[in-house]
């Protein structure tokens, strides 16, 4: 649906987006293997709700940020299980938002230092 | 069916709350997850299942609101405000406060104890602990880092309870207030816990603005939604009188409040870890600017409200000039602070310096820098000036809205505290009490100026606006103009005023660096005060009454009214639609020209006089008989003339009536008159409306006691144009009372008939009220539109179609400006109800001539009722108003009438046979 001309223009990210986008980097994942990645990436500090995961893919489905993909294990359990993973554009995303985050703590680390030290 | 079942159940009906298209693509999956979800959490224990439980539960409304408002452009708004910690503040206390609203309101229920009682307290002190408690731990996982739940728990607890006991011990009635007080519990100790002792002072503030907001907002929406058009007792909750029921509006009041305090409270608290002050660029900081504001408005403010009243009576002083010194107090303390500051700045007191820093030097070019000439005009500055002058008005208009506003939304039950109390109203000084006293003005001007220059200007724009660009960038003269404007807490009427005039002053100051426009804007001000003082030191009064006392003493005699209205050329119509007055107006008209044949229906609704030149017969409807219309107009009704039959006539009896001025050689009411004098001097023309009360009163064709004696204070009504004015009605009543005391026992005043009420924004409010009370202390009954306030008594005045006949009670129907919403359904059986409408009077144009009036007003009902108090009186000279009134409300008649196919019920009609039978027989 959405194109993205400019990456830097979708920046900042919420946490909740950028731990979603962070936990499907290394694979594709369902909701629930989101939900519990998202905890344990944010340290327990966000615990997302169904609704509140549900929403989010809602929209990141929508800006092409993520698409949906074939479970691996679905034919074996003859389940239907939805699982999602990064898009291109999600990637580069994802890539420009932990290089935002890395020249902020950059740009903060010597003068915390400083007054650490002093 | 298992828990597990239970909940998975429970979560697929919640998802139906979803969009349709949202659950086709989403509902099996969620369904999935939570499935999966709660199997896991299960097995770490109940305390996990519970939190999972509770967190979709709490998520769910912002989840759902999301995604059926998205797409929208609100939807987008929303979404992009509805950050975490505002959401679980809103619905924390939102739903929390309702829930004990509920809960309090069904053990009442449980109980039958009546709905206002409030809830118990050891239930509160349950209930609003739990509600912050867990509201704590909600705000807690948004905004805090740490997550020590636990002190947010107890210290949300106990904001929440401490909060709720200091409300509910408070004697301030008034429920914004009370809302704030517990917001501030609330925000202190959430915000102590946050962020240490810094934060309890601003999240106090914010938690008392945010409740205090969300109580105002619960309360404005559910008086507008109340249905019975009395002025509420919303000092004391929501709940009374609502069209919803007691319980449901309570919990919306509280859920209103709850969610606007919380979503406040948690933005706030949310922000504060993040942002920071912005930096200060050499000027005051906002701490600074606040602290200034706050250490002269507070003062101020202490001074109007708790030391004027205090020392009012203890010093015999006018109270508005004890206020008005009192006022110069705080004035002065403003004077010393700015010197104060200017000092410490360390710049010197010297002229140049002081020129400099306050911004006393002649407007620069804001580019240039230089100054536009030597007498430093500019177009711009013209045209800034014009703004300024224009602010003026703007801000007299908007604060006149206000007041509109503030009545039309019966906010005076809440906030009637802010109503000005007598002594602080400007207008109080136009009274005749200061007649004669010319210091008076040097005075006013004297304090006038130490206000405007010496304290508001010097401080505010002199001291403080060239210091605020750092804390407040280029918005820096909204900001001044704000803090001004909120210095008025002594005077909160005026804040608007203040507000758009200090707006509009404020912009041209900084850009050309120039307090000159400022100064000059003030002064265009004093032509209002000197209008005002002018009014009290110029007015009349009565001289002393002559002893002994010669009747009659007739001291004025206004010429009959000319209006010269000449032709009328176009048939006017009626709209009975419309609710504008005087439609078919042909008084004093000539209609000769016109055909009026297919005119009847409008001509049953016109009022015309003596003076009316008609078309000839052949172009006039045969079904328009005038001369009918008029002689049954004169008829008093409702049996009076079969009163005057047996000699009950008011003989012996006297009334007294204050109004406009009077035609005093009307053949009806010349020869009761004893009495005619006005305090100023007189007016040359008889007003249209004291003939016609006049001759309602003791009219001999017309009136109800037209043998009663009447003594008539003529008011010229010239003050009331500027604003309400009722210190001539209180002379009246004092002139009238002096009077009295040298009448013979038989020949006393026993009422007065003023067709007027008053209003608390009026000048000599407390004045009238003051004179009525010492009327009713000598046994005289004073028949107002106040007489509600008075005395308790309720009246309204009846409509008749002009060729009914008026003895027969069958004749009457609602008063033609009351109808549409009595017939709407705003019924009621406690008013006194009397003849108004379709009555012909004595016409202030000539001595024989006469006026019908089609439509009334109170005006025409209550020299009615005195008419027939003055009969009560000559049948029983014991009366008393109480008796009367309990008399004529049990001895009315109550007729039926048929309306749109249903019958209504009209009552009690006053019934003066009845009514003196009664007295006769008791």
């Amino acid at each position: 649906m959405a194109t993205h001309p400019n990456i830097q223009s979708n920046l900042p990210l919420t946490e909740s987006t950028f731990f979603i986008l962070l936990s499907l980097a290394p694979s594709a994942k369902h909701g629930y293997a989101i939900m519990k990645d998202v905890q344990v990436l944010s340290q327990s500090r966000i615990a997302l709700s169904t609704g509140t995961l549900y929403g989010a893919l809602k929209r990141l489905l929508a800006q092409d940020w993520i698409e949906r993909v074939d479970t691996p294990n679905a034919a074996q359990t003859g389940r239907i299980r939805k699982a999602y993973t990064l898009t291109e554009i999600g990637r580069r995303i994802l890539s420009a938002e932990t290089a935002r985050l890395q020249s902020l703590v950059n740009a903060a680390r010597p003068h915390t230092a400083k007054e650490q030290s002093g | 069916m298992n828990a597990f079942h239970l909940l998975t159940f429970g979560y697929a009906a919640l998802i139906r709350l979803y969009p349709k298209r949202f659950r086709d693509e989403f509902a099996e999956e969620m369904q999935a997850v939570f499935a999966t979800a709660v199997t896991e959490a299960a097995r770490s224990g109940i305390k996990s299942l519970l939190v999972l439980c509770l967190r979709e539960l709490w998520d769910l409304p912002a989840a759902l609101l999301r995604e059926r408002l998205l797409g929208t452009k609100m939807g987008n708004w929303v979404s992009r405000r509805l950050s975490p910690p505002v959401r679980r503040g809103a619905i924390g206390f939102g739903l929390g406060f309702a829930l004990i609203e509920i809960i309090s309101g069904v053990l009442r229920e449980m109980r039958n104890v009546p709905y206002n009682f409030g809830i118990d307290l050891p239930l509160a002190l349950l209930l609003y602990p739990l509600v912050g408690g867990l509201s704590g731990i909600l705000l807690c996982q948004t905004v805090d880092p740490k997550k020590r739940t636990s002190s947010f728990a107890f210290f949300g607890a106990l904001g929440c309870g401490l909060g709720y006991l200091f409300q509910t011990l408070t004697p301030i009635p008034a429920v914004p207030i009370r809302g704030a007080l517990m917001g501030g519990f609330i925000g202190a100790m959430m915000g102590g816990v946050h962020q240490g002792q810094k934060g309890i002072v601003r999240s106090a503030v914010v938690g008392a603005l945010g409740f205090g907001l969300g109580r105002l907002v619960g309360c404005f929406v559910l008086t507008s939604i109340r249905f019975d058009g009395n002025q509420a007792p919303m000092l004391t909750g929501y709940a009374d009188s609502s069209i919803l029921g007691p319980i449901v509006t309570g919990a919306l009041g509280s859920a209103v409040t709850g969610m606007i305090g919380g979503a406040i409270l948690g933005a706030a608290l949310g922000g504060y870890r993040a942002v920071g002050d912005p930096p200060h660029a050499g000027g005051y900081t906002r701490k600074r600017i606040f602290g200034l504001w706050a250490t002269v408005a507070l003062p101020m403010a202490l001074l109007a409200w708790g030391v004027t009243p205090a020392l009012i009576p203890r010093v015999n002083l006018h109270p508005t000039v004890l206020y008005w010194l009192i006022i110069t107090l705080g004035m002065i303390w403003q004077l010393v602070m700015a010197v104060w500051i200017l000092r410490r700045e360390g710049g010197g007191l010297d002229w140049a310096t002081l020129r400099r820093r306050l911004w006393l030097d002649a407007p620069r070019d804001p580019r240039t820098g230089e100054s536009p000439g030597r007498l430093g005009i500019s177009w711009r500055l013209v045209l800034c000036g014009f703004v300024a002058l224009l602010s003026l008005g703007l801000g007299t208009l908007l604060t006149s809205l206000g007041f509109l506003l503030f009545f039309r939304f019966r906010l005076p039950s809440i906030f009637g505290f802010l109503l000005w109390p007598s002594y602080a109203n400007l207008t109080e000084l136009a009274s005749p009490e200061f007649a004669g006293q010319w210091g008076l003005i040097v005075g006013a001007l004297v304090v006038w100026a130490m206000g405007a220059f010496f304290a508001e200007e010097f401080l505010f724009r002199g001291v403080l606006l060239p210091k605020m660009s750092g804390a407040f960038g280029r918005w820096d003269w909204v900001a001044n103009a704000t803090f001004h404007g909120f210095y008025y807490l002594h005077r909160p009427w005026m804040i608007p005023f203040r507000l758009v005039n200090s707006l509009a002053v404020a912009w041209p100051a900084r850009r050309f660096r120039s307090n000159r426009l400022a100064a000059i804007v003030r002064v265009a001000e004093i032509p209002v005060l000197l209008t005002v003082v002018l009014l009290g030191v110029t007015s009349e009064v009565f001289g002393p009454l002559p002893t002994p006392l010669i009747l009659p003493q007739i001291k004025d005699h206004p010429a009959p009214a000319d209006w010269q209205r000449g032709a009328m050329t176009t048939v006017p119509t009626y709209d009975p639609d419309s609710s504008e007055i005087w439609q078919m107006d042909l008084r004093s008209y000539d209609v000769s020209a016109l055909d009026l044949r297919a005119s009847v229906d409008d001509l049953l609704h016109a009022d015309f006089d003596s003076r009316t030149v008609w078309p000839t017969a052949g172009r006039m409807p045969p079904d328009f008989d005038r001369e009918r219309i008029l002689a049954l107009g004169k008829n008093p009704g409702l049996g009076v003339h079969e009163l005057h039959a047996q000699g009950i006539t008011g003989r012996g009896v006297s009334i007294a009536i204050i109004d406009q001025s009077l035609l005093t050689e009307h053949q009806e009411y010349i020869d009761q008159l004893q009495w005619y004098e006005t305090s100023d001097g007189g007016v040359s023309m008889a007003s249209m409306h004291g003939a016609a009360v006049a001759s309602i009163a003791v009219g001999k064709t017309v009136g109800v006691a037209p043998e009663a004696d009447l003594y008539y204070i003529g008011v010229s009504g010239g003050l009331e144009i500027l604003f309400p004015y009722y210190h001539s009605y209180a002379q009246g009543i004092r002139r009238i009372l002096q009077i009295n005391e040298q009448l013979p026992q038989d020949q006393k005043i026993r009422v007065i008939s003023i067709s007027l009420g008053w209003s608390r924004q009026g000048s000599g409010y407390y004045d009238v009220v003051a004179a009525v009370e010492e009327a009713k202390a000598q046994g005289i009954l004073v028949v107002c539109s106040s007489i509600e306030k008075a005395y308790g008594f309720k009246f309204h005045g009846l409509g008749r179609f002009p060729l009914a006949d008026p003895d027969a009670f069958g004749a009457y129907e609602p008063g033609t400006w009351w109808a549409k919403w009595f017939y709407d359904g705003d019924r009621f059986s406690d008013r006194l109800l009397v003849p108004m409408d379709s009555r012909t009077t004595a016409s202030p144009t000539g001595a024989d001539e006469y006026v019908f009036y089609r439509q009334g007003g109170w005006s025409w009902a209550i020299p009615y009722i005195a008419g027939v108090y003055a009969l009560a009186a000559q049948v029983d000279p014991t009366i008393t108003p109480e008796r009367f009134w309990g008399l004529a409300m049990e001895t009315g008649r109550t007729i039926e009438l048929e309306h749109d196919g249903k019958v209504v019920s009209l009552g009690p009609i006053i019934d003066p046979v009845t009514l003196v039978d009664a007295l006769q027989n008791d």
